[in-house]
């Protein structure tokens, strides 16, 4: 899980413009400022991209928080 | 009397529902515990087919089609990489997607419009995708069958995804009815009818009278009509959904919510997060990110794009007319300033001057959506701003049933107020002063029933 959201840290920091900006699994809309709809959907695909995973449409709502990203990230790498 | 598949008549309430309840719940205690989804299908059909049987076939083609498509997909295998096999799921998928566009085209804009089939065919093209993703395995036909056809969401939604109510009626297949949901969906039910029947139906005769005649509005008509529309759609619209979702508790089944106060919205960013909210889920999940992932570069302009593109759409979901396209137009160009605003100009407006500009956005958008033309679009458009027409004239009009006017007092309040059907139901408990409440609530629903006035949904017609 951990080493997860490490790297996960720099994409965050990348997509808010924000190098200060440190996340936790609770890390949601309402806690990081500037996650709206086009953030969100930027911050899937760059994570599509930088770990070569590719999330069902169907799954995106379901990610509300970075611990739900980061849970259904360790099912997809896994495979 | 009963002309159409409607929750608010009499032989639904008092003779399909408890019939259908009462068999529900014995089927539910016999030794084959599916017998219970065999006779909830069989009552759908029914329900679907009550105001026009010739609907029938087109639901059950439809159904069974897409049964067929998922079927030969075939489960989604991750240890399977040949690539033969993922090429024939992926023409299964685009076969079924392109054939369903078409056969809803066809209906839609060629022929007659059969009950429900714009929601249960987008409905299955959720299936489909959700079906090539892993995200479910095929249906059988039984299992297919009980989601669609289902009699509570068949006509107008919400549309329903198909996993998260399946898995549902998987788990309560051995369970009865619960009394504590039965109450609930109960109550949830009596505020539903209340706001169709009572509240959207008073609201109907100013905007029939005002809309049949755009030519010789007033100012001020030209406002109170379409501020009526805007209600009229609302208390419609919500209380059929309230309704749906009331009779799917009441079985023990969870659907997500459809309206979540849209009218405090301040922005309509927000809007769409309140309104139609299983409509908005489908055009942005299915529409709007497929499209913004077909860009290789993701840029403001590029999202804004996209955006224009799925609200258009979502608008020509709703008819073919121009208006229609006009409708999705605007709020796609809305939805671009909106995020212009919080992304560049980055001035936060006061929350009442957000949410004044944000109803009448919304109110202008809907006289293209309730007029019958373009051009009487326009002609309502007009008058709103023509100083010329600053005359009472037609007012008397808005008293003219009296029945009307208090109900109108009331949905205006509830606009306002602290907690919507959903959150009232959320904390409901079945106590003697609520049951009082409840049953003075059904009793004006069923004198407004009783009336002249009844209409029917405007969904039906979409």
């Amino acid at each position: 899980m951990s080493d997860i959201l490490d790297e996960l840290q720099p994409i965050f920091q990348d997509i808010f413009e924000d190098d200060e900006l440190s996340i936790t699994a609770e890390s949601n809309a309402d806690t990081v400022e500037g996650w709206d709809s086009l953030a969100h959907i930027n911050l899937i695909f760059s994570i599509e991209q930088e770990f070569e995973i590719k999330f069902a449409l169907g799954e995106l709502e379901a990610m509300k928080n970075v611990g739900d990203m980061v849970e259904l990230m360790q099912i997809k790498l896994l495979k | 009397m009963f002309q159409q598949s409607s929750f608010n008549s009499f032989e639904f309430i008092f003779l399909f529902l408890p019939c259908f309840l009462i068999g529900f719940n014995l089927l539910k205690k016999s030794s084959n515990s599916h017998y219970s989804h065999y006779w909830l299908i069989i009552c759908s059909l029914f329900f679907y087919s009550w105001g026009n049987l010739s609907n029938l076939p087109i639901l059950l083609s439809s159904l069974v089609f897409n049964y067929i498509i998922a079927q030969f997909m075939g489960p989604f295998d991750t240890q399977s990489s040949l690539r033969p096999r993922n090429l024939s799921r992926k023409f299964f998928l685009i076969l079924g997607i392109v054939l369903n566009v078409l056969f809803l085209s066809y209906y839609k804009y060629f022929s007659y419009l059969p009950l429900g089939i714009s929601f249960f065919t987008i409905m299955q093209i959720m299936y489909l995708v959700d079906c090539y993703e892993g995200m479910l395995k095929p249906n059988t036909l039984r299992e297919h069958a009980l989601v669609v056809s289902f009699f509570p969401t068949v006509t107008m939604g919400p549309i329903l995804r198909v996993n998260n109510v399946l898995t549902q009626f998987r788990e309560t297949v051995n369970k009865g009815i619960s009394p504590e949901q039965l109450t609930a969906g109960i109550a949830l039910f009596s505020i539903g009818l209340f706001k169709k029947v009572v509240i959207a139906d008073s609201f109907s005769v100013i905007v029939d009278i005002g809309y049949a005649s755009v030519s010789t509005l007033s100012m001020i008509m030209a406002w109170v009509i379409s501020l009526s529309y805007t209600m009229q759609l609302y208390f419609d619209f919500s209380g059929y959904s309230d309704m749906a979702i009331a009779i799917a508790m009441a079985l023990g089944i969870k659907i997500p919510i459809n309206f979540n106060s849209p009218y405090k919205s301040k922005s309509l960013v927000e809007f769409w997060q309140r309104w139609h909210i299983s409509l908005t889920y489908f055009i942005t999940t299915y529409i709007y990110t497929p499209i913004v992932r077909s860009f290789k570069k993701i840029t403001f302009s590029k999202v804004m794009l996209a955006t224009l593109i799925a609200m258009t759409i979502m608008g020509v979901w709703h008819g073919s007319t121009i208006n229609f396209i006009i409708f999705g137009f605007l709020h796609g160009v809305g939805l671009i300033l909106n995020h212009y605003w919080q992304k560049k100009i980055k001035i936060k407006l006061p929350n009442f001057l957000a949410w004044v500009l944000t109803i009448i956005y919304i109110n202008f958008a809907f006289v293209f959506f309730r007029a019958d033309s373009f051009i009487d679009a326009i002609q309502v458009l007009t008058s709103m701003f023509n100083l010329n027409l600053l005359t009472y004239s037609g007012m008397d009009q808005l008293v003219a049933n009296k029945l009307t006017v208090p109900p109108m007092i009331i949905g205006i309040l509830l606009i306002f107020s602290k907690r919507n059907s959903n959150q009232i139901i959320k904390e409901f408990n079945p106590t003697l002063l609520n049951l009082i409440g409840f049953i003075i609530l059904t009793i004006i629903s069923m004198i407004y029933l009783n009336s002249n006035f009844t209409q029917e949904y405007i969904y039906n017609d979409f």
